[in-house]
């Protein structure tokens, strides 16, 4: 018990007297989710800015877009004469959409005749395809059917003006879990597993690194022999300096930036135990690979976007290829994400995160004994001749 | 001294050259890593459009029309019905285990009150924690709806004696095409793509750009600036493996990964290439003065860690920068990514020349390299010497005190 304890503070010593390792585990956990979080403080997206080209140019089409402006997600902000100009401005990412009214709307409309507005939407800024394009193809269906059915009444012919007569349909849509399907309210309760995950990685690889590079691998061993006693006290250290930031996330940044995650916090502590326990065990055998901080900075540095798009957070994890998608959980990140969300925010029980919480308790265990036989292989390293004479002679292990 | 110029630089360029082989972390860096982590995504998009996305029916109402939309929503490529069920509650636990990413209820008496004139209603419930999925659903269930909505208006009015051509214009007077210019098929991958590739570039230019002034080890110490007559030489040898080795990568990017993964380029590559290469020159320029200011080395990876990260969110590529707070907008405009993606989405979705990017990289670019030229110099050496000088003095009284 002593050993580990002396483990636990060599380990934690480490990362308090290195200033590059101490940016990484002080300031990074909360810097990052306070500058992200910032970013996506407006959560939606509103006024989405569209131009308009009204070849028409009568009061029918005038109040076709003022009905269309008036919608909670749609400012048109532009009257354009041309669709170069459209492109022009859609290219200078001004607008990212346009609707294009035809020539003879109005009298189409009047005279029972077919006509179709069209809608350009940016290329580069599909996710605003449904908040303008679908209810800008519904404000123009209902604003089709009621004129047409004023210009009928006109004319003598008899219309239904009930609701379910002129729409055998209704659709109603709904969306669990992001009521208002913002982006902020998607991305931010994702983003803070991301960020402490990608860190602890990062993190505990970088601090293994220094050891590595600085020749001092075998100070650990004059602490204690054992290598399933460094490991474990080097792991544990780890989950109790990160779960210090698990909880702040939970209990102070989740409230200032509105997620709610929504489950006890028991529930919570486990599966960020968990999950830093797995991130933790990754960063631990990675590292051995590694002679200098910096490589695993810039090194590792190329993996946060392939990580990011593995989790299924961005892109749909089923859409991945079968080979790929099974790939994906050699990496903590993804069960640790996918555990957090599916308890906290479709707030099922911890029951229906069962695969996530074993494969996150695989991944420890598997990792952690990499890294012992890592460990167990460098011990076994002649040493350098210039420091033969310093281990013969006795260390003073307090000193990194 | 022109004769002088080009010895020097083919002196120094054969150094460089020997030092890279000797010590190649650079070209894997500014080559090998931006392959490698392009690959990995290349794979994970390789399926660029979303299809076979399983939902679950709830067919309360059990009739032919509700069996017919079924059958017409499997058949959509982007949909597929992995179940139908009179039991709402096994939808529920479908979609809570993400198995199933919307709910499809066609309420009891669901034909019944269409034919009464009344309306059947339809329930969607999507899964709103999968943005990409909820968009395609929304689409794709919306569609056939609407489709199916008109179509039993128009067999209403031809039963009332209406021919079908008038039929049809009175059940939907306005039609709204949806197009998208460059992406026709809403191909999610061309979307997203593009943006992430081009900023793991900027990641391995500055990356490769931080040994520009230390020597060639990882934790080389102190830095190295030239003397005068040499500074101009010894500098462009020194960058010159590394921007060829970056315009490499992103040759291979446009001739390679972007082809393979459909991602359509509609003007010459000569625009892009040039586009590219003030691109490169700023994100080497980035990593460079890093090199040049901070005194630590793993703290100037670490900064340009903490540069390179968010970048792609800072562009405004996936929440737009209008929406974002004032200051954090003002900062992406720092970031070479940010306009290099500006001037990049007209040129290859429009082929039209963009007015701003080119700019604002030019500018990025001149004012980075001007400032590394000024801190090279004997103005830079004598900041680093009072630099020294104030941490020494703080240190001294700090230990006195």
């Amino acid at each position: 018990m002593k050993e580990l304890l002396s483990i636990i503070k060599r380990e934690l010593r480490k990362v308090f007297l290195d200033r590059n390792l101490a940016l990484i585990f002080f300031v990074a956990p909360i810097a990052y989710p306070l500058l992200y979080g910032a970013i996506y403080l407006h959560k939606a997206e509103e006024n989405v800015p569209i131009a308009v080209l009204d070849r028409d140019n009568t009061n029918l089409s005038r109040s076709l877009v003022r009905e269309i402006d008036a919608h909670q997600n749609i400012a048109v902000t532009q009257i354009l004469h041309s669709e170069d100009e459209i492109i022009k401005e859609m290219a200078k990412e001004n607008i990212h959409g346009a609707i294009i009214i035809p020539q003879n709307f109005s009298e189409n409309l009047k005279y029972g005749r077919k006509t179709s507005v069209q809608l350009l939407i940016n290329p580069g800024r599909l996710l605003v395809l449904s908040d303008i394009g679908l209810p800008i193809s519904q404000i123009v269906t209902t604003y089709g059917a009621k004129v047409t059915a004023s210009a009928l009444m006109k004319k003598g012919t008899p219309v239904l003006q009930e609701i379910g007569y002129a729409q055998p349909v209704k659709i109603n849509f709904q969306y669990l879990f992001n009521p208002y399907l913002t982006y902020g309210d998607l991305i931010l309760p994702g983003l803070l597993i991301i960020i402490i995950s990608q860190i602890i990685f990062i993190g505990v690889a970088a601090s293994q690194a220094k050891e590595w590079g600085m020749n001092n691998w075998r100070d650990q061993f004059l602490v204690s022999r054992n290598i399933s006693l460094i490991t474990a006290g080097k792991l544990i250290s780890y989950i109790l300096f990160f779960i210090i930031y698990a909880l702040i996330y939970f209990i102070f940044l989740a409230p200032f930036y509105h997620i709610g995650y929504q489950s006890t916090l028991a529930s919570k502590l486990l599966i960020a135990t968990l999950g830093i326990a797995a991130s933790a065990s990754f960063g631990l055998f990675v590292g051995t690979f590694f002679k200098h901080r910096i490589t695993v900075f810039v090194i590792l540095g190329f993996t946060s976007y392939p990580f990011f798009m593995l989790t299924g957070f961005a892109w749909p994890q089923n859409q991945l290829l079968e080979a790929i998608k099974y790939f994906s959980y050699l990496f903590p990140l993804v069960p640790f994400l996918q555990a957090i969300m599916k308890v906290t925010q479709m707030q099922n029980s911890l029951y229906f995160a069962i695969n996530e919480l074993t494969i996150m308790i695989v991944q420890t265990i598997l990792y952690s004994t990499l890294f012992y036989f890592r460990v167990n292989k460098i011990k076994k390293r002649k040493l350098p001749k210039d420091f033969v004479t310093q281990y013969i002679e006795g260390f003073d292990h307090k000193t990194i | 001294m022109r004769r002088n110029f080009w010895f020097l630089y083919n002196y120094f360029l054969i150094n460089e050259t020997r030092k890279l082989k000797r010590r190649p972390h650079v070209a894997v860096i500014a080559f090998l890593m931006p392959l490698l982590a392009w690959s990995v995504l290349s794979i994970a998009f390789v399926n660029g459009d979303v299809v076979e996305v399983p939902v679950v029916v709830v067919d309360y109402d059990g009739s032919e029309l509700t069996r017919a939309i079924t059958n017409k929503l499997d058949a959509v490529e982007s949909v597929c019905v992995a179940l139908v069920t009179n039991d709402k509650s096994i939808a529920d636990s479908l979609i809570k285990s993400n198995k199933s990413f919307a709910t499809i209820i066609f309420e009891p008496d669901f034909t019944k009150k269409i034919k009464q004139g009344k309306g059947g209603s339809t329930d969607i419930v999507v899964n709103g924690f999968n943005m990409i999925y909820s968009k395609v659903l929304y689409k794709a269930i919306a569609q056939v709806l609407l489709d199916e909505s008109k179509n039993i208006q128009i067999r209403r009015l031809v039963d009332k004696g209406f021919s079908k051509k008038e039929a049809s214009l009175r059940a939907t007077p306005i039609i709204t095409d949806i197009f998208a210019p460059g992406n026709p098929y809403f191909n999610y991958a061309i979307y997203l793509l593009p943006g992430m590739l081009l900023s793991i570039l900027q990641m391995s230019c500055s990356f490769a750009a931080i040994w520009v002034f230390r020597e060639e080890k990882e934790t080389a110490p102190g830095r190295i600036t030239p003397r005068k007559g040499y500074k101009t030489p010894w500098l462009l040898a020194r960058l010159t493996p590394i921007y060829l080795l970056s315009l490499m990568a992103a040759v291979i990017l446009f001739s390679v990964f972007f082809p393979l993964l459909g991602i359509p380029i509609n003007t010459g590559y000569g625009k892009i290439i040039l586009l590219t290469n003030l691109y490169i020159i700023a994100s080497i320029g980035m990593g460079s003065f890093l090199s040049l200011i901070l005194s630590n080395l793993v703290t100037a990876a670490q900064a340009l860690l903490v540069i390179n990260a968010p970048s792609f969110v800072f562009s405004g590529y996936t929440f737009p920068r209008w929406a974002m707070p004032e200051a954090i907008s003002k900062f992406a405009e720092l970031i070479p990514l940010t306009h290099y993606l500006e001037a990049f989405f007209p040129l290859f979705l429009f082929g039209s020349n963009p007015e701003r990017g080119y700019v604002q990289l030019t500018i990025i670019a001149l004012v980075i390299w001007a400032l590394i030229i000024i801190l090279m110099g004997s103005v830079g050496s004598k900041m680093r010497d009072w630099f020294r000088e104030v941490f020494q003095r703080r240190e001294i009284n700090s230990v006195t005190k």
